[in-house]
């Protein structure tokens, strides 16, 4: 009995002289167990999560809670609704929760994975949310965007098809659709030939058949690989496209699989009929998921910046999705640059574009109804780069990677386990196969040993993107007696950040509110803008003069108002704006 | 708020509540408001169970519904189908009055008038009398004015304060009409000839304003405008996908926001058997017929205007139209964004003809002596108008009266215009000759329908195998598909099925195919090679949603 005691004390002495060594020494919180901590991620993090793998719906869920059980001052999870299958949308809302009202904070939303395929999205969002709570009080600058800022992160805007691309057969492009059924080959029937995964390994691939006359062959430097024949060369293969069988019995194979529609073609914003924008589907919004978070975001006006991931091919994509919307003043568009170039320098060989210039023309996607119908600037994020396989520039790559690039690091250092070998199969209607091919889950993912890489990279982009949002304050108020019984009160308003309180494009075509500075509890004679207060200029705001309505508080500048009171030299400076905040201050 | 202004309101609250005892706008008296609507539309369904079926396709924010009538004998999604859309404007009630009787008369015709009782066993009529109950309620609110904006609350003016410049019945007769403010610096003046309209000032002319012209209102927030924030938020025929104007008042806060649009968009894309659309509208293309100048489809292009071979149909039944319901002279066609005949076109891929309920007879036939104003006159319809109801209800225009303004305690304020609800709706006694013509056309219309017939012919090859031969007519007028439904993922394509039993093997040809669209009096042909026993039976089906199928067997011989 009495060792128990002595060990009891001795063991409680060490965790006091460890928590001593924690508080006096900030080194000591890097030296855990018997770790040292590297630079990023915490050491002894109170959730602990694997950041080498993809979870699917469950999987993201848990997670979710685990954070919100460990931080419930940090992280608040909800749900904005529904999937078409009944599965919740889920979103943690990531800010100091003690500190201010989470709804009236400068806020940054995230999400990922609205092509069900393009899968880490979801992976880099759940990180962010992650990394800030389990940061919050260690690093200070954390600490600070917490305290400011708020995050609003939905890891998966498209869970059902998520699950549907972890758990059933597919291929690494498929299905990007949601799983709302339609009728793709116009048959009447819907969803009634998707490919099929006829060995049931969980991978689609590709199917070749044995043809004398054929115009492929096998690589002679990589035999999992196919290449034409030369032009004056007989070929040894027919190929036939992605495995799977005319489950219909209309002389067509794969014509009508889950979905079909584009998610990201559907939103309200320059938004095109399918004849003229494939997958748009029937009206924006039709599809439940996207809606869900547009009435999020337009309950949320103080959302200033978003950013959706997709994959793959490096890139920092912002709009205008199509040539003919005219909506960037030069102003929104220095606001993008300096946010994108800052991404270029975080994401090696990632490239800031302009989608229509750049890459190729979107009606109706989501970065566009963002800034077009809500002003907030936003970007995408192409997740993985060819340059990740070998780091070696390579301008000329193809989207995916060139197919030798990819099976030769499959081989090197994935050991052969992203590729399937070509294996022979019976077919129903095709007789003897073979199929294989490149796994689902690589050349769009990363692989385990680059995710955590791609996580954190991106993250950091948001956070600085989050980090630009309008940091507003009352720099100086002050108060001059004109006489009898007159004072003129003078009032400086200063943002701190690159990003506007209101875009050019919201002050351009007035959707938004204006920015309000209101001078409370005082007898206001009379209200002005000044326009130049080195030459007095002045702009007076007849009416409600009490309430001075700005258009913003630009970038890293000010904004300058007076008023003419009577009475006591008393009252109270309340700035509100949608996006730069709630502040007041009295005199 | 001034005390001027709370003294202000108090007399005209007075006045209304003095004032609505007796109902403000006798020539509405007949029209359905929405229980009137709802309490008609149960007795016909009650009346004629086998006919007419009514369902409600969701509610409003004010918890109204959105009434559904299927008209038609054993409805089934397999019967081509036409769509009626009534109150898409919503100030305009009599659209919803000619369906009322449309369907009545329907109902009490089948199976005792044989060109009637055809048309109902062989086309679905789904009519939607009102899409905007709740701003079309407006009529018989204790103020009356056009409304247009459903109950969503919004932001109309995007100041950050919601609904807070309405109207005002200043003058306390329970009708919102304009106001003319006596001021220099207006662009209005008071038209010589008709000196109960207001005209805008033409400074190449050397004719300076003398009026300012607004709605009848204060400016209940201080913001220099008048009424630019009524309660309500979206105009149901601005709210649709085609040509949407983002930011217009009245336009939403994104297309097919409202639970009003989305419950006829959804209905419209469920049912895959509406061959054509017909909507009471301004935004019409019967008397004036959509013209192509450009329509094309191109990848990546929106498509602006109608496509060529679509125009020469659309004017064919604008000539049939004209024909049976008469001409407008004087009447401007509105070309509004988002609104909902066009969108049922461009974006909902049917043939989609629209037309007014109803407009002012022409003007020459009431009054000769205006018959020499230039066709270029702004005032053309507002004369007309003016005419016809000076002629035929002189109360449903307020004659200008002088008030006493708050805002303008300087200047000499009058009130007057014509009555709200009195320019799209006529006495409702006068709707007999005019729903006995719009049902005229609609039974035209389903004759026009396609409609296909199919003939087969066996050739035996020997060794028991067949050719099926398959020619597929269209005996109507319009094709099996529109030039713009032919590229639409919505409208559905004529699609061959061969039926075989197990003895039998297709040798050549699919069990499925779509066709291209066959014009009216043409046909395209389809053949198969099978095998099977001489004697056995085979049956090919041919037919889409918006057509109608027809099925037909043939004996291997």
């Amino acid at each position: 009995m009495l060792n128990v005691i002595k060990e009891y004390v001795v063991l409680k002495f060490h965790l006091f002289a460890i928590l001593i060594l924690n508080i006096s020494m900030g080194m000591a919180a890097e030296l855990t167990k018997s770790a040292l901590k590297a630079m990023g991620a915490p050491n002894n993090p109170h959730v602990e999560v694997a950041w080498n793998r993809y979870y699917d719906h469950a999987g993201i869920r848990d997670i979710c809670e685990r954070l919100e059980k460990a931080h419930p001052d940090l992280i608040q999870l909800g749900s904005i609704g529904k999937s078409v299958q009944g599965l919740d949308i889920y979103i943690l809302t990531v800010t100091n929760l003690k500190k201010g009202t989470a709804d009236r904070k400068p806020a940054m939303y995230i999400d990922g994975n609205i092509h069900s395929n393009e899968i880490q999205g979801s992976e880099v969002a759940l990180y962010t949310a992650w990394y800030l709570v389990e940061n919050y009080g260690h690093v200070d600058w954390i600490t600070e965007l917490l305290d400011k800022k708020t995050f609003y992160v939905v890891p998966t805007i498209n869970p059902d098809a998520r699950d549907y691309y972890i758990h059933q057969g597919n291929t690494p492009h498929s299905p990007r659709s949601g799983l709302l059924p339609r009728d793709d080959d116009g048959d009447g029937l819907v969803d009634e030939d998707p490919m099929d995964d006829l060995d049931g390994d969980g991978h689609i691939v590709r199917m070749r058949r044995r043809n004398p006359n054929g115009r492929w062959k096998v690589d002679p430097d990589d035999p999992r690989m196919m290449i034409q024949a030369d032009p004056d060369e007989k070929g040894d293969y027919d190929y036939l496209g992605w495995e799977g069988i005319d489950n219909d019995d209309d002389g067509r194979v794969n014509e009508d699989g889950p979905g079909f529609y584009d998610p990201n073609r559907n939103w309200g914003w320059r938004w095109q009929p399918s004849y003229v924008q494939y997958g748009s589907d029937q009206y924006p919004f039709s599809i439940p998921e996207n809606r869900a978070v547009a009435d999020f975001v337009l309950a949320h006006p103080n959302i200033g910046g978003a950013q959706s991931y997709h994959n793959s091919g490096g890139m920092i994509l912002r709009g205008p999705g199509t040539e003919d919307d005219s909506s960037y003043s030069s102003n929104d568009q220095r606001v993008y640059e300096n946010i994108g170039k800052l991404g270029e320098q975080m994401l090696p060989e990632y490239k800031y574009m302009v989608l229509w210039k750049d890459l190729y023309s979107v009606y109706g996607g989501e970065l566009d109804w963002f800034y077009g119908a809500r002003g907030i600037y936003t970007f995408t994020n192409e997740l993985w780069t060819s340059f990740d396989y070998f780091r070696h520039v390579d301008d000329d790559a193809e989207w995916f990677g060139r197919q030798k690039e990819v099976y030769r690091f499959d081989e090197l250092l994935l050991f052969g386990e992203g590729i399937i070998s070509w294996k022979k199969i019976e077919h129903p209607q095709y007789g003897e196969i073979e199929i294989g091919g490149v796994k689902k889950s690589w050349t769009r993912t990363a692989p385990s040993f680059l995710l955590e890489d791609m996580c954190h990279r991106n993250m950091a982009f948001t956070l600085f993107h989050a980090y630009h949002l309008p940091l507003v304050s009352i720099d100086s108020v002050s108060v001059t007696s004109l006489g009898a019984g007159l004072s003129q009160v003078d009032v400086l308003i200063v943002n701190n950040r690159m990003i506007p309180t209101r875009s050019d494009h919201e002050i351009n075509n007035k959707f938004t509110r204006p920015d309000w500075i209101t001078l409370e509890d005082a007898n206001v004679v009379a209200g002005f803008v000044v326009t130049n207060p080195l030459l007095n200029l002045t702009v007076e705001q007849k009416y409600k003069p009490e309430r001075i309505n700005i258009n913003c508080v630009p970038p890293m500048a000010s904004v300058y108002v007076r008023w003419l009171i009577t009475g006591t030299p008393r009252g109270s400076i309340v700035y509100d704006s949608a996006k730069g905040g709630l502040l007041r201050y009295t005199f | 708020m001034s005390h001027d202004k709370i003294y202000f309101f108090a007399a005209s609250f007075a006045l209304i509540l003095c004032t609505t005892l007796y109902s403000r706008l006798p020539s509405l008296a007949g029209y359905s408001n929405y229980n009137d609507l709802t309490t008609s539309l149960q007795d016909l369904a009650r009346h004629y169970p086998e006919v007419v079926k009514i369902e409600s396709l969701g509610k409003t924010l004010q918890s109204r519904d959105l009434w559904l009538v299927q008209l038609g004998v054993r409805s089934s999604a397999e019967k081509p189908a036409i769509l009626l859309v009534g109150g898409v404007e919503a100030d305009d009630v009599t659209s919803t009055e000619l369906c009322l009787r449309f369907i009545k008369t329907s109902a009490q015709s089948y199976g005792r008038v044989d060109s009637i009782t055809v048309i109902l066993d062989r086309v679905i009529f789904y009519v939607l009398p009102r899409v905007n109950p709740d701003a079309t309620e407006q009529l018989w609110a204790p103020v009356v004015y056009d409304r247009l904006l459903n109950a969503r609350p919004m932001d109309l003016d995007f100041d950050g304060e919601v609904s807070e410049d309405g109207y005002d019945d200043l003058n306390g007769d329970g009708l919102i009409t304009n106001m003319r403010i006596a001021d220099p610096a207006g662009e209005w003046l008071i038209d010589s000839l008709h000196p109960r309209l207001m005209r805008k000032a033409d400074p190449t002319r050397n004719e300076l304003g003398a009026y300012r012209v607004v709605t009848e209102g204060l400016d209940n927030d201080f913001d220099g405008r008048w009424n630019e924030d009524p309660a309500g938020g979206v105009d149901v025929n601005q709210n649709f996908s085609f040509n949407y104007q983002p930011f217009a008042p009245g336009s939403g806060p994104h297309p097919v926001s409202e639970s009003e649009t989305r419950a006829v968009a959804d209905f419209l894309f469920a049912r895959e058997n509406i061959a054509a659309v017909f909507s009471f509208s301004l935004n019409e293309n019967l008397l004036h017929p959509w013209e192509n100048h450009k329509g094309k489809v191109e990848p990546h292009k929106p498509v602006t205007a109608v496509l060529p071979q679509d125009a020469a149909y659309y004017r064919f039944i604008s000539n049939q139209f004209k024909k049976i319901i008469g001409s407008a002279d004087g009447l401007e066609p509105k070309r509004g964004s988002g609104n909902f005949s066009e969108w049922a076109y461009y974006h909902y891929g049917r043939w989609s003809f629209s037309a007014p309920a109803w407009w002012p007879p022409s003007m020459h036939s009431i009054d000769d002596s205006i018959k020499q104003v230039v066709t270029d006159d702004p005032l053309r319809q507002e004369r007309q108008l003016l005419q016809w109801t000076m002629a035929s209800r002189p109360a449903a225009f307020v004659e200008w009266t002088e008030i006493r303004h708050p805002d303008f305690p300087e200047q000499k304020v009058e009130i007057g215009g014509f009555a709200p609800g009195m320019t799209k709706n006529p006495p409702v006694d006068s709707l007999t000759i005019l729903a006995e013509k719009y049902g005229a056309f609609f039974y035209q219309l389903a004759n026009l329908l396609p409609r296909i017939n199919l003939y087969l012919k066996v050739e035996s090859l020997g060794q028991q195998v067949f050719r099926i031969s398959a020619t597929i007519k269209n005996c109507g007028s319009l094709p099996t598909t529109s030039e713009l439904g032919q590229q639409s993922q919505w409208v559905r394509k004529l699609k061959t099925e061969l039926i075989l039993d197990h003895d039998q093997k297709m040798i050549s040809g699919t069990r499925f195919s779509l066709l291209s669209a066959i014009a009216g009096g043409s046909a395209q042909a389809h053949s198969w090679l099978v095998q099977g026993k001489i004697g056995s039976e085979i049956t090919v089906r041919v037919g889409s949603p918006p057509v109608g199928f027809v099925t037909e067997k043939v004996i291997l011989k």
